[in-house]
């Protein structure tokens, strides 16, 4: 594959399923030069996998695919570095949050964030529609344990929406 | 609130863009990148050319001395003399093209890269004088009545080369590469 088909592939990906990285950096880093950070190296690492992209698969599957392994590996390194009290924060901020208006999705993003690795992909993929054999093989866990984990995870967020609800959300 | 509510809400932000990039805070991050790639060059010039032109120096006071005149040491001392003044004319140069790049992101950026890359070349050429004056070193130590004192010149210049090795794959190298990584996806954004 040429350069050029590779950036416009890019282009297009990131045009039509940016949101899926916007998520996934939001539900794996928290503070803005983290979010930042992530942000670069998942891109790069999409850039670098449209060789491999057959076809077989939707985009927007194999855009999730990538990104959810890169966010993990990135979460994993990340605990190394704060461990050996690394700060890998950057002086400018690149990558800028619109003003969310909905306190409610900022909310579901904080419930989501105290999930465990594993589980905030099961529930970014089961938030965006895939269906359990999918999110089994995305995430390469047998789908009768995502089955048990999504059951558990919906209960969870139900039950902290209802504790929100009753406090004056 | 239950499920189906929240998949509402988080359908919802579909519709609106959750990030925004401000170019002006993207081009303040390559204007720092670009001053610590010119900052790594220029340091690196100074202190190899510093240490050259002392080296050789050393060589002939050494020489003058002891008053013996022996012909390796001088024709060292006059390599390393001639690559100091080969380094001050690169680094003139280098001072005079890193000025010709416009000053856009990219510009800006290029300017990063190819001090990155210079820095590459000066890295090469300190290991290459590195292999010269070990040569000749060892040339004049080498012998088989004092076995460890050759051995242990041998050892100390081993450690060097890999030490310059690890220097150049883990600072340079990977300077160069974050640098060419970052302007591949600006220019896939732009």
């Amino acid at each position: 594959m040429d350069n050029q088909k590779q950036s416009e592939i890019f282009r297009e990906w990131l045009k039509e399923h940016k949101g899926i990285l916007f998520k996934i950096i939001r539900v794996y880093a928290d503070a803005d030069e983290d979010q930042e950070d992530l942000f670069q190296e998942i891109s790069l690492q999409l850039w670098r996998s449209i060789p491999g992209f057959n076809g077989d698969a939707k985009a927007s599957t194999w855009i999730y695919r990538v990104a959810l392994n890169q966010a993990l590996k990135w979460t994993k390194k990340e605990k190394y570095r704060s461990e050996k009290g690394e700060d890998a924060r950057q002086e400018f901020h690149v990558l800028n949050q619109v003003e969310r208006i909905d306190p409610k999705l900022e909310w579901l993003y904080e419930q989501i964030a105290k999930l465990d690795k594993i589980e905030r992909s099961l529930c970014l993929l089961l938030f965006d529609g895939y269906q359990y054999k999918e999110i089994a093989e995305m995430v390469g866990i047998s789908e009768s344990y995502v089955g048990v984990k999504l059951n558990r995870i919906k209960k969870y967020l139900t039950e902290q929406a209802i504790k929100n609800f009753e406090n004056g959300f | 609130m239950d499920f189906n509510d929240m998949k509402k809400i988080w359908d919802e932000q579909n519709k609106q863009s959750l990030y925004a990039i401000d170019e002006k805070a993207l081009h303040n991050r390559v204007i720092k990148k670009k001053t610590k790639a010119s900052a790594i060059a220029s340091k690196s010039e100074k202190y190899m050319i510093g240490s050259l032109i002392i080296a050789s120096l050393i060589v002939w006071v050494a020489t003058v001395y002891t008053g013996d005149f022996e012909l390796l040491p001088l024709v060292l001392s006059g390599f390393m003399l001639t690559m100091a003044g080969l380094l001050y004319s690169k680094r003139s140069k280098r001072l005079k093209w890193q000025n010709t790049f416009d000053r856009s992101i990219l510009g800006d950026l290029e300017e990063a890269i190819a001090n990155a890359e210079y820095q590459l070349q000066i890295s090469k050429l300190s290991r290459n004088l590195f292999f010269v004056v070990a040569a000749v070193t060892l040339f004049d130590v080498l012998s088989v009545e004092e076995w460890w004192k050759s051995l242990v010149t041998l050892g100390f210049f081993l450690v060097v080369y890999r030490l310059a090795k690890w220097e150049y794959k883990t600072f340079y190298l990977s300077q160069r590469n974050n640098l060419v990584g970052m302007k591949e996806q600006i220019e896939k954004f732009d």
